[in-house]
């Protein structure tokens, strides 16, 4: 047997190969997966941003809520300036 | 435009099913190539899913002037594999070398051995000596895309390939006749 024809016969049982039959499926399976959870997050935001703009109420809550956090940081910034002396000297 | 091309914008315009088509078409090469770079049988499709996958969420990226489907498809596979092999040091010696038309027992037992021998010769060689001898003889490609693949001259390639061509014809030795 020369060794050519044993490097051939080599070659061909290694480019043979056995693909799963449910290969592409299992592929198609995970894209899909992504894509769900691209959309799931997409959806969520823009479900968010979607809920403030037609919604009144949750335009009003919103403001409010922006509202007592601004009121709260200026109460606490009083605070500290009053309680460091700053203004007393 | 080709009908790859086609498929692509397709895809990228949201024909996620379209990409099947893809994965049919290139699945057995690109196992093939990771089956014979990392030398495991058995997790080579789970890195080809990998392949494909990561191919998916590429796409965007995808410049067809720069370089064809395939040889984007190719160097991710180059890269997944490099990666997995890094991670875990595969010292599975694959599967055994079938042996198709064999009446003697004999006869495929001197065989086996002389294909354990080439097995283990590949393995020996230098990284990017088998990347390239595996593309150029298993997967048929073109010097000029394997320089693609890895990223470096065709004159490097084709060096590469004779050296390790050289490699698997010392492991021969003792047989007659040549690598061709």
């Amino acid at each position: 047997m020369k060794n050519h024809e044993v490097y051939e016969s080599w070659k061909q049982v290694k480019s043979q190969i056995d693909v799963s039959q449910n290969f592409t499926g299992e592929v198609m399976d995970q894209i899909n997966s992504w894509e769900q959870s691209r959309n799931f997050r997409r959806f969520n935001v823009a479900r968010f941003v979607e809920l403030i703009s037609f919604h009144p109420l949750a335009k009003t809550g919103l403001v409010a809520a922006g509202a007592i956090a601004g009121i709260l940081r200026l109460m606490i910034m009083i605070h500290t300036i009053l309680s460091n002396g700053v203004i007393n000297g | 435009m080709t009908e790859e091309t086609g498929i692509i914008r397709a895809v990228l315009e949201g024909d996620t099913e379209s990409f099947r088509l893809l994965v049919q078409r290139y699945q057995k090469p690109i196992i093939r190539m990771i089956a014979n770079l990392i030398n495991d049988r058995h997790t080579c499709e789970d890195i080809a899913q990998e392949v494909f996958l990561a191919a998916y969420k590429k796409l965007p990226t995808f410049d067809s002037a720069r370089s064809s489907f395939s040889t984007w498809l190719f160097t991710i596979a180059r890269n997944k594999s490099i990666n997995a092999m890094k991670k875990r040091r595969v010292s599975s010696t694959g599967n055994p070398p079938e042996n198709p038309d064999f009446s003697e027992p004999a006869d495929s037992l001197i065989r086996d051995e002389l294909f354990a021998k080439l097995d283990r010769a590949l393995q020996s060689l230098h990284p990017g000596h088998k990347r390239a001898l595996i593309m150029a003889e298993f997967e048929n490609l073109p010097y000029e895309q394997i320089a693609q693949i890895e990223g470096v001259r065709i004159g490097t390639i084709k060096s590469r390939i004779n050296r390790a061509k050289q490699r698997l014809r010392s492991a021969l030795d003792g047989i007659d006749g040549d690598i061709q």
